[in-house]
């Protein structure tokens, strides 16, 4: 198979491939398996690949893709290359994208094919304030939003999301100047969980916060500078380009899946807060791992 | 009872914000049902376990042939099915994109060379002050440096146009043309300042023809934005109800001049049980409540059905006349001709109030 594949190192376009497949079909001993669609039939905007014994090319239309995309592989069977095929077609078709790393460094391979590719690094160019609203969300509604996120994806009880959500909205509607656009930082907010149980409270109160404070502050450690900002990069101007965020380094998932599932969530309610496209792709979210989120046995 | 996670939720609302979502995973039984009922391509490569597989197989609604094929996928192989289109299975061989690293190293240039990285980290506003080292001046490359002749000019500028923004404070009623005699400017230098406040936006252009002549449209200026409140040193006064420059300077400019005309007791979003009325006032004894409808025309409808029982007569006016026929076209659809509701163009109440009343 290596003897086949020795041209790809000369291409400069990955497209180019399309034309010619030279992998094993094991179809041909078999006869006709699946059916030979015509080619209006599977002609799309977004090209995935080649169809067996056929020289057409399945495509995807835009506005099937609003309505999301699964692929599902064993480890090796060419998942993150068919993202990386997926997002070079985005990317010739000027859709912008948003791509999160979290183990492999996969997408930073595709500067070599898209030149304008941003790809910010949690340690170096990434800076999220997870307290801040994106623009045109209310900020009570946001901060019930982070405690939902917060409590779902470390695995908090339901009182511990309501005790969050009043600690954070006292701390917020509590800071000096309430007209400031400084949102108070993460690391605020695990000093604040620290002073208050320092005082004399409920125990019921304390064994809840203490549970919220433990992680608060394993997020504040690991992350460090990156939270430690009143205001982030701002979502809408991120949504414009093709952006793939690093997060590799951060070696627990669970606060990796923190970051994408509230950088989803505030991605959702700038997009609640604006007109309804109707159908129309606007941007694409590209989530590996994705059973992290949306699996059976996690969240 | 289940609970839907806000995640789950979330997926499903991008959708109608044209949000696409690409999941990938390594176990297809792992994923939740209602995210693989909900998703219109599916994609199965290689799976080795035996439920991965058969999970495959029903969700791809693969046939017994099909499913063989399933243990024999190659590398870069998979089937897809979409959800309408085109509803079969079909096999599918994706190219190879070959990767190719980029070190640390040589990603800190490009960072440090990319405008919109350097845009986007110029918006971030740490607890430690510190200068990022991608916004760092780069060597060879123009930095924008502010011009420092054209800066002065402009404070210039600004201290000649105070004088003018305070006028428009005070006679906000008076066209431009008038305004530019009163200050004894020429044409040219009166349109300079004119300009300037323009371009700043210290100020809302509104072109109006409140005569009803033939003369076209006056330019009027008024201060809506607290940007040029600032400017002279004034608090902007309290808004509510229509919240459009327009409105805003209507509703001032007819309490100002009904007053001439016979009205009383003029009074600017009265409160009547409950119900704001652009402008309430008294003519011959008769209680009448004056909305203004600049592009609001198929809601207005809700406004008369509310101010009727407040007052005797209902005008509802408008800054043209094109917007007063479309107004009428809509008001005919939704209510029945009523005596007590009139409608009209604003100069037409300006100059024969009496007319329209009775």
């Amino acid at each position: 198979m290596s003897e086949n594949r020795s041209h790809i190192n000369k291409v400069s376009s990955p497209y180019r491939y399309f034309k010619r497949p030279s992998l094993h079909d094991p179809q041909n001993s078999r006869g006709q398996i699946f059916e030979k669609p015509r080619e209006y039939q599977v002609k799309g905007d977004i090209r995935l690949g080649n169809i067996r014994n056929s020289k057409m090319i399945f495509g995807i239309l835009r506005k099937e893709l609003v309505r999301h995309l699964l692929i599902c592989g064993s480890s090796g069977a060419g998942k993150s290359n068919f993202l990386r095929v997926m997002q070079i077609e985005l990317h010739r078709l000027g859709i912008p994208f948003l791509v999160f790393d979290t183990a492999k460094l996969g997408s930073r391979f595709l500067k070599r094919y898209m030149q304008d590719l941003i790809i910010l690094r949690w340690d170096k160019e990434f800076f999220f304030n997870p307290l801040q609203p994106p623009p045109g969300v209310k900020l009570k509604e946001w901060l019930m939003v982070f405690s939902e996120i917060t409590t779902e994806i470390f695995g908090l009880r339901t009182a511990s999301k309501l005790y969050l959500t009043q600690f954070v909205q006292t701390m917020m509607f509590q800071k000096n100047d309430p007209s400031s656009s400084d949102f108070p930082t993460m690391h605020d907010l695990n000093r604040g969980l620290e002073n208050r149980l320092k005082e004399r409270i409920p125990i019921n109160e304390r064994g809840y916060l203490n549970g919220i404070h433990s992680k608060i502050k394993a997020v504040c450690i690991t992350l460090e500078e990156m939270i430690n900002i009143h205001q982030g990069i701002p979502i809408d101007e991120m949504l414009k380009y093709p952006v793939c965020i690093e997060l590799v380094g951060i070696k627990s998932s669970e606060i990796q899946y923190w970051i994408i599932s509230l950088i989803m969530a505030a991605i959702a309610s700038y997009r609640e807060a604006r007109p309804m496209s109707f159908g129309s792709l606007r941007h694409v979210f590209f989530l590996d791992e994705a059973a992290h989120l949306v699996g059976k046995g996690e969240v | 009872m289940s609970q839907e996670s806000y995640i789950i939720s979330c997926i499903r609302r991008l959708r109608e914000y044209g949000e696409g979502m690409v999941l990938a995973d390594q176990c297809i039984s792992t994923i939740k049902d209602v995210v693989k009922s909900n998703v219109y391509t599916l994609i199965g490569m290689s799976q080795i376990g035996q439920k991965d597989r058969r999970e495959m197989i029903s969700v791809l609604g693969l046939n017994s042939n099909q499913a063989q094929m399933v243990n024999f996928l190659d590398v870069g192989q998979g089937i897809i099915r979409l959800g309408g289109r085109y509803p079969f299975p079909q096999l599918i061989a994706f190219p190879f994109v070959k990767p190719e690293n980029i070190s640390e190293k040589k990603l800190d240039e490009a960072n440090a060379k990319d405008p919109r990285v350097r845009d986007l980290l110029s918006r971030v506003i740490s607890v430690n002050v510190f200068e990022h080292p991608h916004l760092k001046p780069l060597p060879g490359i123009p930095q924008y440096t502010v011009n420092k002749e054209s800066e002065s000019k402009k404070d210039k500028m600004f201290e000649k146009s105070k004088d003018m923004l305070l006028d428009i404070f005070n006679r906000f009623d008076v066209a431009s043309t008038v305004r530019a005699k009163d200050f004894g400017l020429s044409a040219s230098a009166a349109d300079k300042i004119f300009k300037f406040i323009e371009q700043e936006q210290l100020v809302d252009i509104i072109r109006l023809n409140l005569t009803g002549g033939r003369g076209g449209t006056s330019k009027f200026y008024v201060i809506t934005n607290p940007k040029g409140y600032e400017a002279i040193s004034k608090t902007p006064p309290k808004r509510s109800g229509g919240t459009g420059a327009m409105h805003f300077f209507l509703e001032r400019y007819l309490k100002k001049h009904l007053s001439e005309k016979g009205f009383s007791c003029l009074e600017i979003e009265k409160n009547i049980g409950g119900k704001r009325i652009d402008l309430f006032g008294k003519y011959n004894e008769l209680k009448i409540g004056i909305e203004i409808c600049v592009s609001t025309m198929k809601s207005e409808f809700i406004n008369f059905q509310k101010d009727q029982d407040k007052c005797e007569i209902v005008i509802i006016t408008t800054p043209d006349k094109k917007t007063k026929t479309k107004l009428d076209s809509e008001l005919i659809k939704k209510i029945e001709p009523n005596k007590k509701l009139k409608t009209c163009v604003v100069h037409e109440l300006l100059n024969h109030p009496e007319k329209i009343i009775t």
